[in-house]
């Protein structure tokens, strides 16, 4: 047995050792590279327009086929990869910061705090996020460089609550567990147990609920844009233009179906990337 | 517990489950109702917000009502004229101020007899304060209608009377030319006394209607079923047995129920696909009294100035939009009055600017813009719809392309963006559009005056006021119709405080084995479901 | 000696209920009236005499205090208002056609998700890696990678409208709910097969069962008595919202399908600023909601005997 390494370094060894994990990592690098930078490359074929070529099946020159303005759909599929992406991280990020400690503490304090807390979240749950949104849009909807704040607003409102009720669940099935109680005799302070012990214990089924956060949050991008939130067109969100695609999608298939298959292979890779991470992660194994 | 695993038999619970709520429902309806032969389906779009004549605003509540009611005039199935309804004639005074109905013998569905005086109850009942109706404004121009509605008069001074059971007189201020057409349209039709009982206009046995059928059945956000009124007068030309309006507001969901065989019409298809339906004998369209617009807000800079309104105006190529974009047979409109009307009225709409992107950034620099540099950022805001967000995108790029001018798109739900006309707090432009109620050029000049509440663009020009209130006045036709022209002109060659961009088309799936005769296109988009003949 | 325990239970939900509906109706009828525009602001504008007369009528010229107090009080009679939008039904009439309609929906999806996101979720857990593992992965991406909007409209294109299997519209038929139900589910479908899945694998690792293997115990014996039970804990948690989303989150399958449910009432109703219908289905989601996660919360103690309230 060679020198004893990091957890860190053992987690990450046994990732990349995974192909399924290698082939959606490099996809996903690969979308965000692009995402990155394609819009560099592409310059103002986001917007512009040819009136005269209209909606156009795939060619050459446009790969994934023309839009009714006659826009390239394939510059617009790259910069909607640039907006849903980082929406999705930043919005699936926050649902995490937010939902996983207060989830967490709610389960180990538990009784009237516990009810406390939870009380709010079926209060939050409870009001319509539309109505939100609306007084959102009224208040700041003017300054279109609020856009893209407010979007993370909108959706980080609410996304947090699914992620709180279920590390809550989880807690309050692990906190009388054996280990809770030596920590609990060895001094350890509520916040030590919590981050500590109990958090590491939710690592799988939080990610694969943060995995599911992903496609969610494109949804609902897709509806909050409709309301006006976020920027505005001519860019669009993969939501936005898998919308738009439906309204046609017998017309001009092109127009769904591409959008739609970035998303899917998107998907697939979180979706691996996201099962090797956990089992990379799990605390269990690492600890063998 | 046994071996057994748990999960299978939970497993085996839910479906044990769905098979008896499969089976349940079985039971309870056990076969699909087919439409017999004389059944007209229809996507009607919308839910109607009501079927109360006098709260009765959207184009869905309009066709209804004018199945299960009718006014003293009818609308003519190919023309949308006002020929006899409930009236058998008419006839107007030399000055235009006294109109004279004659009713002929009808009967409410209920058997009671139809009169003058329900006439008179029901046009009251607009005007009421207390029905509060958001169409009270149209009748304005009866003898003590607006103060009667204002509170301030009462019903006795309004000039609506009933001399006998079958003569309905109504005194005017001032002429109105359209009053025939108003009486056919919906606010008109009479209500019977029983109309205030609750369900009144969701109950069959509540329901009393003097139209060629009645209602039958009312289920919100998905149908209404209507049957044949056997008291009707005209009873013997009805051929259709019942008719099941579907209500929703998917476009998609009424044109794939269409297509599925489900429906004999849809009202209204996604413009988007248009290319499915181009040269097939389903499509059916017709110039509809309608205009499509960008309002300015002439109180921000930098459109109060009049030469940035008219420059974008010309930078903007309404050819390409209607061709290339629209593409159902839209046509440009550099003027607010849509040229259908001439047919009508007699009224020949005025030329307007032409596009000329030299002028326009001729213009600019005149304003002290050239090139663009200079301006302000400028919003183009439109309420949430795929089609006016097509086209904004289209005007964006045009305005870019020949002024250099960067405008940025706001989507916003219809209620705020009308918050923001109404407040004029929008910055720069604000997508909108105008149905007229009924096919003279008054019904959409009038929408700029200063006193207009749907005006919404800050612009007030005393000149423009007085030239409509001239018209109004009049009772000599060729001078109302040459004092319309010249405030139109003023308004779409000078001030423009908004853009006109189209004529709207009336695009309508119609099945051509189903409806084979009476079904027509006009103007008013109106389609009499009393004339349509289904296939026998 | 049963029956105590469980009044007392049921007690406290009624209370935690009747707490969250009162928060949520206050707040929502805050952030509806602060929203711009009103019932009554529509393309063409009435003039202010006929406003101050509607508004009159809908009493929306009292000061918002007296008005939500009327709304509680009528709202304790059992009456939710009159509709702005739907003016010929009130709210309890609409919420009376729709909600057998919704019901039935949301059941029959949830019954679709669990039925085949359950057995599926373990079986993929059992063998790792393997065909069915695979499969339910596939199945997972399909699921969320195919949102309603796109799932529903392509549904009724090929089992309607191309097969003509099913109706493309409206639910009259019991047959009717299977094309709602599968494009109402898929998303549920999809989660519950995964955290299924992870909850399962994170109870196969845990030190007592791999004592139960250790003993020799048979694999299905250890999968289904030791192993589901604490797995089923993630799938559960998610199960309270989850409901609740598909009775009030309806929308799009109610639009695309035509069905005349309460769940387009939502968003609808605020884009319309018909307060009383928003009001009145966000009460009865939020009271669904509650039920529903006080419910779970029962069957997490049930579940899992180590889960217990202090």
């Amino acid at each position: 047995m060679s020198a004893p390494q990091s957890p860190l370094r053992r987690g990450l060894r046994r990732f990349v050792r995974r192909r399924s994990a290698a082939v959606a990592c490099t996809l996903l690098s690969l979308l965000a590279a692009s995402a990155l930078f394609g819009p560099i490359l592409l310059g103002d074929a986001v917007a512009r327009q040819d009136l005269a070529l209209g909606a156009a099946p795939p060619s050459w020159s446009h790969p994934f086929g023309t839009d009714l303005l006659g826009r390239d759909a394939f510059a617009r599929v790259l910069d909607g990869a640039r907006l849903s992406l980082g929406v999705s991280a930043a919005a699936t990020l926050l649902s995490l910061l937010i939902g996983v400690p207060y989830g967490a503490l709610a389960g180990y304090l538990g009784g009237r705090i516990d009810a406390a807390m939870m009380r709010l979240v079926d209060v939050l749950y409870g009001l319509p996020s539309v109505l939100f949104v609306l007084l959102l849009m009224a208040w700041f909807g003017r300054d279109p460089a609020l856009g893209l704040p407010l979007l993370f607003v909108g959706l980080g409102a609410f996304s947090w609550l699914t992620t709180a009720r279920l590390v809550r669940g989880l807690v309050l099935s692990l906190r009388e567990r054996d280990f809770v109680a030596s920590a609990q005799i060895s001094g350890a302070g509520p916040w030590a147990i919590v981050l500590g012990h109990l958090i590491p214990q939710t690592t799988g089924p939080v990610l694969a609920l943060a995995t599911l956060t992903m496609p969610r949050v494109l949804v609902e991008e897709a509806f909050l844009s409709f309301l006006g939130l976020g920027v505005g067109a001519p860019r669009a969100s993969w939501g936005t233009l898998i919308g738009y695609g439906m309204e046609s999608f017998r017309e001009h298939p092109w127009l769904v179906l591409f959008p739609g298959l970035v998303l899917a292979a998107t998907l697939a890779a979180l979706y691996s990337a996201g099962d090797a991470l956990r089992d990379a992660f799990d605390p269990r194994e690492l600890a063998r | 517990m046994t071996q057994e695993s748990s999960s299978a038999r939970t497993a085996g619970h839910l479906g044990q489950n769905l098979v008896i709520l499969l089976a349940l429902g079985v039971a309870a309806c056990a076969h699909r109702e087919d439409a017999p032969a004389q059944t007209l389906r229809f996507h009607n779009m919308a839910e109607p917000r009501t079927l109360d004549p006098a709260g009765a605003t959207g184009v869905a509540d309009r066709n209804l009502l004018l199945a299960l009611s009718e006014g003293l005039a009818a609308f003519d199935p190919r023309t949308a004229a006002p020929v006899p309804g409930a009236a058998e004639r008419w006839e107007t005074s030399a000055d235009g101020l006294l109109w004279t109905f004659h009713l002929r013998a009808a009967r409410w569905s209920n058997g009671d007899p139809l009169t003058a005086a329900d006439f008179r109850r029901s046009w009251l009942r607009v005007l009421d304060p207390a029905t509060a109706s958001p169409l009270a404004s149209q009748l304005f121009e009866i003898v003590g209608a607006a103060e009667f509605a204002a509170g301030t008069g009462s019903a006795p001074q309004v000039g609506i009377e009933a001399h006998g059971d079958r003569e309905l007189r109504v005194r005017l201020r001032r002429p109105m030319p359209w009053l025939a057409q108003l009486s056919a349209s919906s606010p008109l039709v009479p209500v019977h006394s029983a109309a205030g009982a609750a369900g009144a206009f969701v109950r069959r046995e509540r329901f009393v209607g003097n139209g060629p059928f009645v209602l039958e059945e009312r289920v919100p956000n998905f149908r209404i079923v209507m049957v044949k009124n056997p008291n009707y007068w005209d009873a013997g030309n009805v051929t259709i047995q019942r008719i099941v309006a579907y209500s929703s507001e998917s476009k998609q969901a009424a044109v794939d129920a269409f297509r599925a065989g489900r429906t004999d019409w849809v009202d209204d298809f996604p413009s988007a696909q248009a290319s499915s339906w181009l040269g097939r004998p389903e499509l059916r369209t017709s110039p509809y009294l309608a205009v499509s617009f960008l309002r300015f807000n002439t109180t921000k800079a930098p459109f109060r100035d009049a030469r940035v309104r008219r420059a974008i105006h010309m930078a903007i190529d309404r050819t390409l939009l209607c061709e290339r974009v629209l593409r159902l047979g839209q046509r440009p409109a550099q003027q607010l009055v849509p040229r259908c009307v001439t047919g009508v009225s007699g009224y020949v709409p005025v030329a307007g600017l032409p596009f000329s992107p030299e002028r326009a950034r001729a213009l600019l620099a005149e304003a002290g813009f050239p090139q663009g540099r200079g301006l302000p950022p400028i919003e183009l805001q439109y309420d949430t719809n795929e089609d006016w967000k097509r086209i904004c995108e289209a005007v964006q790029a045009m305005l870019r392309e020949h002024l250099q001018i960067d405008v940025y798109l706001v989507n916003k739900e219809k209620k705020t963006v009308i918050d923001d006309e109404e407040r004029l707090a929008y910055l720069g432009m604000s997508r909108g559009s105008w149905i007229g109620d009924f096919a003279d050029p008054m019904a959409f000049l009038e929408v700029f005056t200063s006193s207009s509440s749907t005006n919404r663009t800050g612009f007030a020009n005393a000149q423009y006021d007085a030239l409509l209130e001239r018209a109004r006045a009049s009772a000599d036709e060729p001078a109302r119709r040459a004092l319309m022209a010249q405030a139109e002109r003023l308004l779409v060659e000078e001030e423009l405080p908004f853009t006109p961009l189209y004529e709207f088309v009336k695009q309508t799936l119609v099945h051509p084995e189903r409806i084979v005769d009476g079904f027509h296109e006009n103007l008013l988009g109106m389609h009499p479901m009393k004339w349509i003949r289904l296939r026998r | 000696m049963i029956h105590h325990p469980f009044t007392r239970a049921a007690v406290r939900v009624a209370a935690r209920t009747a707490g969250v509906l009162l928060a949520v109706a206050l707040l929502s009828f805050a952030l509806l009236r602060a929203a711009p525009g009103g019932p009554f602001s529509e393309d063409r504008s009435v003039p202010a005499a006929v406003r101050a007369n509607l508004e009159k009528r809908y009493h929306l010229d009292e000061p918002l205090a007296l008005q939500a107090a009327r709304y509680l009080w009528d709202l304790a009679h059992g009456d939710l208002g009159p509709s702005f939008r739907y003016a010929d039904f009130t709210v309890n009439d609409l919420l009376a056609v729709g909600l057998p309609s919704t019901l039935a929906l949301g059941a029959a999806a949830m019954a679709f998700a669990l039925a085949i996101g359950i057995p599926l979720g373990m079986a993929a857990a059992a063998r790792r890696g393997g065909l069915i593992d695979r499969l339910a992965s596939g199945i997972s991406v399909a699921g969320l990678a195919l949102p309603t909007f796109v799932l529903g409209p392509l549904l009724v294109a090929f089992f309607a409208v191309t097969l003509r299997w099913f109706e493309p519209s409206g639910l009259e038929h019991p047959a009717d709910l299977v094309l709602p139900a599968i494009a109402l589910g898929a998303g549920p479908l999809a989660v519950i097969t995964r955290l299924t899945r992870a909850g399962m694998l994170d109870t196969l690792s845990q030190e007592y069962i791999r004592t139960a293997r250790a003993k020799g115990l048979p694999e299905r014996t250890v999968l289904f008595r030791h192993g589901l039970r604490p797995s089923l804990v993630p799938v559960l948690t998610y199960l309270g919202p989850a409901l609740a989303a598909v009775l009030t989150g309806s929308l799009v399958v109610e639009s695309v399908f035509t069905i005349p449910g309460i769940g387009q009432y939502v968003v609808r109703g605020a884009f319309n600023r018909d307060y009383p219908v928003v009001l009145g289905v966000i009460l009865v989601g939020t009271t669904f909601l509650v039920v529903a996660n006080a419910l779970v919360d029962l069957l997490l103690t049930a579940l899992d005997p180590r889960v217990r309230e202090r």
